[in-house]
C-alpha cells in the first residue's frame, strides 16, 4: 500500500512534505531539467527585495572542512516588479507549489510587496525571511527583535489571506518567544532555522574566507544544533513548523518529523545532489512502512508518544 | 555557441594518464555529457559520497573523445581534487554537466593564439582540436616536472613550451614567450584566448589592450551549485551587465567571458 504523504501547513495543502529552500533552488526554473519536480511538495523561490540587488563582495562562499558551507551572498536578486514581471509567470502551472520568500529593509517595505505579490495567482504562500545573516539592513536584525517582528507579520497579515510563514534565524536569544509572537500576529506557520553566523579566515594570507567577514553558515555539521531549535519551538507554539539545516538524507529528515516539524526544508544539500529530495521522499515511505505507519504525518506523533512515555515512568519511579 | 542542456550522469573512469605525482589525464566514459558538450565548458564532479568535501567542484573539460567519454586534466590542488586524483579505472564519478557558455571565436579572426598556464591548458586544447588549423598555444610551467601535458600531447598540438626555469623549451613564463609571438601576428585576424592564474590572465588583459587584440578569457571561481542557483560564483565586471549588476555568474554567464568584460583586479578568490 502506498504511503500518504500530504501534508498541510495551514490552508495550504502539499502533496509531499518536502521543500526546496530558498536561495537553494533559484527562481524555480534552473534545477527543472535534472530534478524530479514532484518529489518537492513546494519549492521557495529566491528571497525578492523591493529592489533589483547585485549582492556583496567576492568571495561569496567557503566550504569548511568539516563538510560545512559558509555564504554572504547578500540576497543577490532581480527585484520584486522583474520578478512579478518574468520570474513569477514561468512558474504558471508547475507540478509544486510556489512560496514566495521576501525581505525588505523596512517593515512598510514587507508590506508593499505582499501587496504587489497578491495581484499574481501563481503562488501559493507567503515566507517572510526575517532571519537573512548577509544584509546590513532587515534581515536578522528583525529576526531577533520581538516588537519588529510582530510589526511585520501583522503587516503582511493585513495585505493576503494567503498562508504565511516566517522564516526564523537560530541566532535569536528567545527563539520560542519570537516564533509566538509570530504564531499570535496571524503567521500560519515559522520555518527555522536559517543560517548560523560563521566565519573562516586563510592563516596564511591572513585573511577572511568571505569579503564580508562573516556569513550563514549551513550543511550538515549544523544539523543537530537545528533540530534541538526546531523541538524548541514546537514545544512553544501550535502552528505547523517547517525544520531545515542540515538535512541530507532520510534519516536526517525524519528526525526533523520526529522532533514535531509537519514539513522539512533542503537548502544545501541540493547544491551537492540536485535530486536529493527524490531519494529522501523514497527514504521517508520506506521508513514508514517499517514502522507500519500509514501517513508521513503520523511521524510526529511517533516520538512524542514515547517522550509521554518516558515521562510518565520517570514519574512513577 | 551556447548549449544549455544539462545532464547527471554517473560515469565510469576508463582511462588514467599520470602524467606526475599530482597531476593525471582521466577519461570518464559519459556519454550523454560526451554529446553534449562545447569547447569551453565543464562538468561539476560530486567528489565523495560523504560529505568530505561536501560541494561538488568544477573540472573544465579537456577534450570529447570516441563520442562517448569526456577527457579531464586533474590537479590536486586541494582536498577535492585530491581525492578526485586517487580515485581508478574502473571507479564512479558523479557528475553534472556539460555546464557554462562555452569559447566564441567570431569567424572574422583567422588565428587564434592561446595561452594556457599550467592546467588552465584544459579549455583551451579542446578549443584547438576543433580549430586545429592557425593555432598558435602557448603553455606555461613553472618546471619540465609540472607540465600539464604528456611529451606525445607537445607534438600532437605543437605546444610552444615555456618554463620558468628553462627547464623545457623557452626560459621564461608564458607570457614572455607570448610577446615573442606578438610581433609577428596581425593583430587585427588574431583572437587570444586565455586560461590560468588570474595574475597571469591579467597582465595578458593589458597587454591585449596596448596592441588592441581581441580575445576572450576562461575564468575560475568558488562554485556552489554551477547552475546559476547559488550566485556565489560571482566574477566583477568592467561595465554593469543587463540587469545593472557589476557581477556576473562563472558558472552561468562564463566561464568564458571576453577580455573587456572582467574587472581583473578583483580576483574572484580574494586579492
Amino acid at each position: 500500500m502506498g504511503i500518504d504523504t500530504s501534508c498541510k501547513i495551514g490552508k495550504l495543502q502539499l502533496t509531499t512534505p518536502i521543500i526546496a529552500a530558498s536561495g537553494c533552488f533559484g527562481y524555480g526554473t534552473e534545477y527543472s531539467e535534472i530534478c524530479d519536480l514532484k518529489a518537492f511538495g513546494a519549492i521557495v523561490t529566491k528571497t525578492i527585495t523591493p529592489q533589483p540587488r547585485v549582492g556583496n563582495s567576492t568571495p561569496r562562499i567557503w566550504e569548511t572542512p568539516n563538510g560545512g558551507m559558509l555564504n554572504s551572498i547578500g540576497l543577490a536578486n532581480v527585484g520584486i516588479d522583474c520578478y512579478i514581471k518574468q520570474k513569477l509567470p514561468e512558474l504558471k502551472n508547475y507540478p509544486t507549489k510556489i512560496i514566495v520568500s521576501i525581505a525588505g529593509n523596512t517593515i512598510s517595505e514587507y508590506g508593499e510587496m505582499v501587496e504587489k505579490l497578491d495581484a499574481s495567482d501563481v503562488w501559493a504562500a507567503l515566507e517572510i525571511n526575517i532571519s537573512c545573516p548577509n544584509v546590513k539592513e532587515g534581515g536578522i536584525s528583525f529576526g531577533t527583535n520581538t516588537r519588529m517582528t510582530q510589526d511585520l507579520v501583522k503587516i503582511c497579515r493585513e495585505k493576503t489571506t494567503r498562508p504565511i510563514i516566517v522564516k526564523l534565524t537560530p541566532m535569536a536569544t528567545s527563539l520560542s518567544e519570537i516564533a509566538k509572537v509570530c504564531e499570535d500576529n496571524g503567521a500560519d506557520a515559522v520555518s527555522l532555522v536559517n543560517t548560523y553566523v560563521g566565519m573562516a579566515i586563510d592563516i596564511y594570507s591572513l585573511k577572511p574566507r568571505i569579503a564580508t567577514i562573516t556569513a550563514g553558515y549551513s550543511g550538515p555539521p549544523i544539523k543537530p544544533m537545528a533540530l534541538a531549535r526546531v523541538w524548541e519551538v514546537v514545544n512553544a507554539v501550535s502552528i505547523p513548523v517547517i525544520g531545515m539545516g542540515g538535512i541530507c538524507c532520510g534519516e536526517d529528515a525524519i528526525e526533523f518529523f520526529l522532533a514535531g516539524a509537519t514539513a522539512i526544508e533542503i537548502g544545501t544539500m541540493i547544491y551537492v545532489e540536485p535530486n536529493i529530495a527524490k531519494n529522501i521522499l523514497n527514504d521517508i515511505t520506506h521508513y514508514c512502512t517499517l514502522k507500519n505507519l500509514v501517513s508521513t504525518s503520523q511521524l510526529a506523533g511517533l516520538f512524542l508518544k514515547t517522550r509521554e512515555f518516558n515521562t510518565t515512568c520517570t514519574i512513577s519511579g | 555557441m551556447k548549449n544549455s542542456k544539462i545532464f547527471q550522469e554517473i560515469g565510469m573512469i576508463v582511462d588514467k594518464e599520470e602524467l606526475n605525482s599530482t597531476t593525471a589525464i582521466v577519461h570518464v566514459h559519459s556519454p550523454n555529457i560526451a554529446k553534449h558538450s562545447i569547447p569551453g565548458q565543464f562538468v561539476h564532479i560530486r567528489i565523495s559520497d560523504t560529505f568530505n568535501p561536501l560541494l561538488r567542484r568544477p573540472f573544465s573539460i579537456q577534450n570529447v573523445i570516441e563520442q562517448d567519454n569526456i577527457e579531464l586534466l586533474i590537479r590536486s590542488y586541494g582536498r577535492g581534487s585530491s581525492y578526485l586524483l586517487q580515485k581508478k579505472i574502473g571507479d564512479e564519478v558523479n557528475l553534472l554537466g556539460p555546464l557554462g557558455n562555452g569559447w566564441s571565436v567570431p569567424s572574422r579572426f583567422k588565428t587564434i593564439v592561446g595561452v594556457s598556464g599550467g592546467v588552465g591548458v584544459a579549455p583551451i586544447l579542446f578549443l584547438q582540436n576543433h580549430f586545429p588549423e592557425n593555432f598558435i598555444h602557448i603553455l606555461g610551467a613553472k618546471t619540465v616536472g609540472e607540465l600539464p601535458v604528456s611529451r606525445k600531447m607537445i607534438q600532437q598540438y605543437d605546444l610552444k613550451i615555456a618554463t620558468e626555469d628553462g627547464s623545457y623549451g623557452f626560459y621564461g613564463n608564458a607570457i614572455d614567450l607570448f610577446l615573442e609571438y606578438i610581433q609577428q601576428l596581425d593583430v587585427h585576424s588574431t583572437f587570444l584566448v586565455t586560461c590560468g592564474p588570474w595574475k597571469m590572465m591579467h597582465e595578458l588583459q593589458k597587454i591585449a589592450k596596448n596592441f588592441n587584440l581581441s580575445g576572450a578569457i576562461s575564468a575560475e571561481a568558488r562554485m556552489g551549485c554551477a547552475v546559476g542557483v547559488c550566485q556565489g560564483c560571482a566574477i566583477t565586471l568592467v561595465t554593469p551587465s543587463k540587469l545593472n549588476s557589476c557581477f556576473a555568474l562563472c558558472c552561468k554567464d562564463g566561464p568564458i567571458f571576453t577580455l573587456e568584460q572582467i574587472n581583473m583586479e578583483v580576483n574572484p578568490f580574494g586579492n
